[in-house]
Order: structure tokens, then C-alpha cells, then sequence
């Protein structure tokens, strides 16, 4: 072989690639989301959420076989946020006060 | 697939093996840290959000306290602070970091495979430990303050 193949155009997907290329965006998106749940909120939901979407498009693009658990990682990590959120603002509002570490 | 036998040699291994090993330390700082400073007491840890805004606690409460227990050899108190991250979340954190450092320093290990099954069964088991550990009966052994 003495001529390379051009590498594919970002952004484009591979004709016939991979099918599991992409499914780490999935694990991850569920990783975050859980831990988005587990008192991080926000600091691992948005990524969970941007990881999620990621991961849906990707198995809509045939890289990768989890779309499922990216949807419920992208889920976990609105739950998360939508939790935290909510706790701030309540916290701004003066309704509610810290006394103890309980994380 | 590239047919290179030892993921090793390959020219990005170093960043393929950066991340997950960048992350492992970050945790084992991090753990460290909880370890010396003391989160039964307020101050050098912010407080759960959840539980300040509600008054119950969330699936991580007493997560960084059972962590604290744990690293100073106190097994009994990290399960009274938080059964749920002692039993599941830190085997699970561990079982995940190595399989991660070893799946891109070998060949022989594929990348995790989680099933559709279990990316929804742990969510709908932390809803139930969400509700379960803030009822009356069973607060004394699952939540932080029984």
C-alpha cells in the first residue's frame, strides 16, 4: 500500500463504521446522571445531559448500539439539575437554612 | 478495527491512558481529603442542597461522611451514615475505574458494556432508597440521622 485513504470529514459519519464506537457517550451519560442524582446535581448533570444527547444522536446515526441508556442518562441528569436548581433558588429566597454538612 | 495486538505500542496510548488514570488520581485525592478533614461537622464540606431545601435526604446523604468513616477504618459508622454508598456506589466506582484503566491499557479487555436493563434498574433502585430511607421504620438504618 502506498497511498492512505484520506481520514473522513469531521462531523461526518463512517459508511459502514463501527456500531459501538460511540457507546462510551452512553455509560457515561448514565455515570453522570446517577451521580447527578446522588447529591452532585448540576456539576455531573449538564455534562450527563450534553453526554446523553451526544449518545441518542449517535445510535440515531448507527455508531452506537445504547441509545436507551444515553436517553436515561440525558433523564438523570434533567432530574439532577432541575433538583439542584430548584434547591438554590430556595436557598436565595432565604426559605431555607444550611446547618449541617450532609452530603 | 485496527488488528494491533498491544494497545501499548500504539502512538496515542498515552492519551488514551491519561484520562482514566488523571481521573483515578483526582478521586483518590479526593478521597484522601474527606479522609482528613471531618464531614460530620460543618464547614469544609457544602451542605446537600436537597436536604437543606426539603429536610429529607437524598440517595447520597451521608455519602462523604461514610467515605470519611470508611478511610479512617470505621466500617460500621460508614453504614450507618450511608449503607447504599458503602455497599453499591464505591464497589461499583471501583469496578468501573479498573475496568476503564484496564480496557484501554489491554486489548483482552472490551470497553464496558452496560445492558438497557441494568441503566434503568439502578435508577428505579435509587428512587426506591430515595423514598425507603426517609420513612419512619426504616430511617434508623438507612439514613444518616437514625
Amino acid at each position: 500500500m502506498t497511498q492512505v485513504p484520506p481520514p473522513p470529514p469531521m462531523g461526518m459519519p463512517p459508511v459502514g463504521g463501527d456500531p459501538n464506537e460511540k457507546n462510551k457517550l452512553g455509560v457515561w451519560a448514565l455515570v453522570l446522571g446517577i451521580l447527578s442524582i446522588l447529591c452532585c446535581g448540576f456539576f455531573t448533570g449538564i455534562p450527563a445531559i450534553i453526554l446523553g444527547i451526544n449518545g441518542k444522536k449517535a445510535a440515531e446515526e448507527g455508531r452506537a448500539s445504547n441509545g436507551s441508556l444515553a436517553n436515561v442518562g440525558f433523564i438523570l441528569g434533567i432530574i439532577g439539575c432541575a433538583l439542584s436548581v430548584l434547591g438554590f433558588v430556595l436557598q436565595a429566597a432565604g426559605v431555607l437554612t444550611y446547618d449541617f454538612s450532609t452530603s | 478495527m485496527s488488528s494491533v495486538s498491544a494497545a501499548v505500542t500504539r502512538p496515542d496510548a498515552a492519551r488514551r491512558v491519561a484520562l482514566p488514570v488523571g481521573v483515578t488520581a483526582v478521586l483518590a485525592a479526593a478521597t484522601a481529603y474527606t479522609g482528613i478533614r471531618n464531614p460530620h461537622e460543618p464547614g469544609f464540606f457544602p451542605s446537600c442542597v436537597f436536604y437543606s431545601a426539603s429536610g429529607y435526604y437524598c440517595p447520597g446523604c451521608g455519602g462523604l461522611r461514610a467515605v470519611h468513616d470508611l478511610v479512617n477504618g470505621d466500617l460500621a459508622g460508614a453504614l450507618q451514615m450511608n449503607p447504599l454508598v458503602v455497599l453499591g456506589v464505591i464497589p461499583a466506582g471501583i469496578f468501573l475505574i479498573g475496568w476503564w484503566l484496564l480496557s484501554v491499557t489491554t486489548d483482552r479487555v472490551r470497553p464496558l458494556h452496560i445492558p438497557t436493563w441494568v441503566g434503568i434498574a439502578i435508577p428505579v433502585a435509587l428512587g426506591a432508597y430515595w423514598v425507603v430511607r426517609n420513612l419512619e421504620p426504616f430511617a434508623p438504618y438507612l439514613s444518616p440521622g437514625g
